[in-house]
């Protein structure tokens, strides 16, 4: 089709509304961070200023909480990502290459439990939880992240396995390659765009969850999103310039994954979408 | 030096770091707001120092905003055995629910007193038995007072705050303007997601919601009168159009940067408020005590203003009681009071009013010490307590926007609270 030049701006339009939508907010909670406080919400409201990184010293300063939880946040997302990446791939190779009633039922089992809203099984967990002394640790929300995400990332992993040709196992097999060698040999390495793309759902997902950290953890494994919210429930008032720091501190690891792996997402996403 | 000597010192140096990691093994786990940990000090200066140091036991901090820890406290309260000993309650969160899940204190306090108990306001200590029981100690109040922009009085040709409440309101209309800069200013705003504040609109009539004594109150004249004065202010456009969603945050953020004149708010928020790292008004928002009506002139001084509290309780189902009452007497203690007062609690002993180090660094401590004397609970302790709110708060809206008449609101309203109330 040939592109005129009001088919062209109007697309353009389009994507500058799209970007202004997505980036204004983030735009904002950074320009907000290297203000002093009482410039946040002035009016009219000043664009341009002199950058400080007084509520970035104060952060640290009067939430020293907020290192160790940032230290936490990246533990349990780090453990849940590798540990639901791990059972993801052999799910979705079992899934994939496997034909059996059993197989069939529990990936519709799959879907069906990831339908439910995790505060049904959050409630009832915690006394089990708290009884197998789990509590407050970074096991126990790597566990919950990783079964809450693995459905989706099993499903995600068979789909791209079923785009790899079963000749290509078949030729394994005949080189005399076992089971395990397959996979990390031949199937893992074409399955990297997949692995990337259930990466990404778990990584973001682990770092920015709230209610299992909140109903789960106490002070050993408290987590990055539980400060912000002690820090928007300020009885004293909120001190915004702070808490713009640490939501600005608490994007940057989201942003510099994404940014790393972002070829590989949209790859990723789409990839499966068509057959042959 | 033998080798035998090498391995003997050793021995010894390691039993002594063994002794020491020894004597700081007891944990005590402290569930609170952040408010709390801030007022008993930090590093050199915290008040509980000296306590963790002779009884050998760490202090563990676990902090929540007022919802999450409410809620992680019935949740742990609730189960066989908890590793939470000492926690934070609000008094409107108080209630028999609640105390069936904590540790009666009256016989740890017979056995090993609170130092000079009577010294602790004793409406605050009375509010916190239940069927004769004492299941919680007092140790932080907030009572509400008015603030004003000193600034914007004169810009308006007022001499001074308000001395009665109709005055306030008065004002709260000559302050409703646009200033040059053209900032809008907002002449009186409160919250209006909760009750507490509007009450205290009321007690400058003496009114109330609901009484101590579960008496439905809203119906009285006290609450109708004023409902129907914030309405006028309301029609007169000095009363914000979103009135209904002014939370606490939005409070503080408009007298901060000027958008509202006069405010009801928790008396110490002045510090916040004059703080010239966030406030444009530095030195400038003042801080008086909510006036009373004319009617009620040789009645009360001041209007009798809503104050909550926060106190120390202990879960049934804790392994370290009396660890964590002694914990409660050390931070209970008068000196450990004073001390957390002049980091920014408000005192819940009388005494501390009298002390020259306080009311010289605390410039509304007079205006405290005022409200304190007349001051009482917004809500009684309640179960149903959110339903009843929802209720009054829906019925106080289609009053303001002119849907139902206040006193057929209220009617209402009291219909409806009344199946919630206790038997």
């Amino acid at each position: 089709m040939r592109r005129t030049p009001l088919h062209s701006a109007l697309r353009l339009v389009a994507l500058a509304l799209v970007v202004l939508w997505s980036a204004f907010p983030i735009f904002l909670i950074v320009t907000a961070s290297l203000k002093p406080s009482r410039e946040i919400f002035s009016f009219p409201p000043s664009f341009v200023f002199v950058p400080t990184f007084e509520n970035y010293v104060e952060l640290f300063r009067r939430w020293p909480a907020f290192v160790d939880a940032l230290v936490n946040s990246l533990i349990v997302t780090v453990g849940a990502t590798l540990l639901t990446i791990a059972f993801a791939t052999l799910a979705g190779y079992g899934f994939s290459r496997l034909r059996s009633r059993f197989l069939t039922g529990s990936a519709f089992y799959m879907i069906v439990v990831r339908m439910f809203p995790p505060i049904i099984v959050t409630l009832p967990l915690f006394p089990i939880v708290n009884f197998l002394r789990l509590n407050d640790t970074h096991a126990i929300l790597i566990v919950i992240y990783c079964t809450c995400y693995l459905s989706l990332g099993s499903w995600i992993m068979k789909t791209f396995m079923d785009q790899i040709p079963r000749e290509l196992d078949e030729a394994a097999v005949i080189d005399g390659a076992t089971l395990g060698q397959i996979l990390v040999k031949v199937i893992l390495p074409l399955s990297t765009q997949g692995i990337v793309a259930v990466g990404v759902f778990v990584f973001i997902f682990s770092w920015n969850e709230y209610l299992f950290a909140f109903i789960f953890t106490a002070t050993e494994a408290k987590t990055g999103p539980l400060i912000l919210a002690e820090m928007l429930g300020s009885i004293e008032g909120v001190d915004w310039g702070i808490l713009f720091a640490a939501a600005t501190v608490e994007l940057v690891p989201i942003l510099v994954f994404v940014l790393l792996v972002q070829r590989f997402i949209v790859a990723g996403l789409t990839a499966g979408s068509v057959k042959g | 030096m033998t080798r035998l000597k090498t391995v003997g010192l050793a021995a010894l140096a390691f039993a002594a770091l063994a002794s020491q990691a020894w004597a700081q093994s007891k944990e005590l786990n402290v569930i609170g707001h952040a408010v709390h940990q801030r007022a008993m000090g930090s590093g050199e200066a915290n008040l509980t120092n000296p306590w963790q140091s002779a009884t050998g036991t760490k202090v563990n901090w676990i902090t929540f905003d007022i919802p999450a820890l409410y809620e992680r406290l019935m949740r742990e309260a609730s189960l066989g055995e908890t590793t939470i000993d000492v926690a934070f309650l609000l008094n409107s969160q108080a209630n028999e629910n609640v105390f069936n899940l904590l540790e009666p204190l009256d016989e740890l306090q017979k056995a090993n007193p609170i130092e000079d108990m009577d010294d602790v306001f004793p409406g605050m200590v009375e509010a916190m038995k239940h069927d004769g029981k004492l299941y919680a100690i007092p140790f932080r109040h907030t009572p509400s007072g008015l603030h004003y922009n000193e600034e914007y009085f004169k810009e308006r040709g007022i001499a001074g705050p308000p001395k009665t409440v109709e005055e306030m309101f008065e004002y709260a209309k000559k302050l409703t303007y646009t200033r040059a800069d053209g900032t809008k200013v907002a002449g009186l705003i409160f919250t209006g997601n909760h009750p507490a504040n509007i009450v205290d609109i009321a007690r400058a009539w003496d009114g109330d919601f609901l009484t101590l004594k579960y008496e439905l109150a809203m119906t009285r004249p006290p609450m109708i009168k004023a409902i129907t004065a914030l309405k006028g202010l309301f029609d007169a456009g000095a009363y914000p159009k979103n009135f209904m969603t002014l939370k606490s945050d939005d409070i503080d953020t408009w007298m901060q940067t000027g958008r509202a004149a006069m405010a009801v708010s928790t008396i110490s928020k002045s510090k916040n408020y004059n703080d010239p790292k966030n406030s444009q008004f530095p030195g400038k928002l003042k801080v008086v005590n909510l006036p009373i009506s004319a009617e009620l002139a040789g009645k009360y001084q001041v209007a009798p203003a809503k104050v909550e509290f926060w106190s120390m309780v202990i879960p049934k189902n804790s392994k370290n009681k009396a660890l964590a009452w002694d914990f409660i007497r050390h931070v209970m203690a008068k000196d450990s009071i004073l001390k957390s007062a002049l980091n920014g609690n408000g005192s819940v002993r009388s005494s501390v009013y009298e002390r020259q180090e306080y009311s010289s660094q605390v410039p509304w401590a007079e205006v405290e010490q005022k409200v304190l004397k007349v001051a009482r609970v917004p809500v009684p302790p309640l179960a149903k307590a959110p339903e009843a709110i929802d209720i009054f708060l829906e019925g106080y809206q289609a009053a303001i926007l002119g849907m139902k008449s206040p006193q057929a609101a209220m009617d209402e309203v009291a219909s409806r609270v009344k199946p919630l109330l206790p038997k």
